[in-house]
């Protein structure tokens, strides 16, 4: 057999073309892995992002909460002058939901008062409590639990 | 010879289009990883400066300071707190008479700037203190909630560079 004769048999057209299948195959899936890889990176990256203002979300509501709760924005047990107080502090972009309940002396319940919309189920809420007494007229042993999350 | 020459052609034009996939591949990766990498970097530096500005609107407005009776000359550890976010006025007059450089020693802030400002509820400056904002490379803002003179105020710790 010639060296020409021989050398067009390894280079058989058909065996050739099958080769190169299968090399188009294996680089497709490394590039997949890779953009895998990437998008992995990403998601990683924007999720670090957000860790940090939900902090700061709760921070802010616990700040607010502080705040009502020290100038006794709290005492009158009326709904709608608490609403006013949480508007006049809450930053525009920021929603606020309170649960206020209160004892009386003898640890009777006194006063719930629910204020601001639903919490939403998709976004990130930060929630505490706070405890604090109210002297309206008797001594009132208030708990006020809230949840603040951006509009 | 004439075959031989064309089957050549085919391998150099297979190897061609492999090379440009697999630059254009490394091309790709290579700018995400350094685009990662230079947010990361971003972020991690926001971070350290949110945390530091945190922590000392944090001691600002939570703690008494030290000594108690702490006065302009006499500060170990400033805090302008009477209880829990509430701001005492002798304490905050004392913190403003402080020089600046004493400040930015006490605070730790090393190489940026800081500006302190007190405000009403409406937003209305009751007082300032640091170098106000020019030309920020970097800045982080904390916005604590606090009672002032009875009324409620916010106040903004802004580090910058």
């Amino acid at each position: 057999m010639s060296f020409t004769t021989m050398k067009k048999q390894l280079l058989n057209l058909h065996y050739g073309n099958k080769k190169g299948f299968v090399f188009t195959l294996d680089s497709i899936i490394a590039i997949i892995v890779a953009f895998i890889l990437i998008g992995a990176s990403a998601n990683y990256v924007s999720k670090s992002e957000n860790s940090e203002s939900s902090i700061q979300i709760s921070r802010t509501g616990s700040d607010i909460i502080a705040m009502l709760a020290k100038t006794n924005s709290f005492d009158s047990f009326n709904s709608a002058s608490i609403q006013n107080e949480v508007n006049e502090a809450l930053p525009e972009n920021y929603n606020l939901r309170i649960n206020l309940e209160c004892s009386d002396e003898d640890l009777n319940p006194s006063e719930n008062i629910i204020l601001g919309d639903s919490i939403p189920e998709n976004k990130f809420v930060g929630a505490g409590k706070r405890f604090f007494i109210v002297e309206n007229p008797s001594i009132n042993y208030c708990m006020v639990k809230y949840w603040v999350w951006q509009k | 010879m004439f075959k031989q020459n064309k089957k050549a052609q085919i391998f150099v034009i297979d190897f061609f289009i492999a090379l440009f996939i697999f630059s254009i591949l490394l091309i790709t990766i290579m700018v995400s990883w350094n685009n990662y990498n230079t947010k990361m970097n971003e972020k991690a530096d926001y971070d350290l400066l949110v945390n530091k500005a945190f922590q000392i609107s944090n001691s600002l407005v939570r703690s008494n300071g030290f000594p108690l009776d702490w006065t302009e000359s006499s500060f170990q550890v400033v805090g302008l707190a009477s209880e829990d976010r509430v701001l005492s006025q002798s304490r905050l007059d004392s913190f403003l008479n402080i020089p600046l450089n004493e400040t930015s020693k006490e605070f730790r802030t090393y190489d940026y700037d800081f500006y302190f400002v007190l405000k009403d509820i409406n937003g209305l400056k009751i007082s300032d203190y640091g170098t106000n904002i020019t030309n920020a490379k970097k800045s982080a803002t904390i916005r604590r909630y606090v009672v002032y003179n009875n009324e409620k105020a916010t106040i903004e710790f802004t580090l910058w560079k």
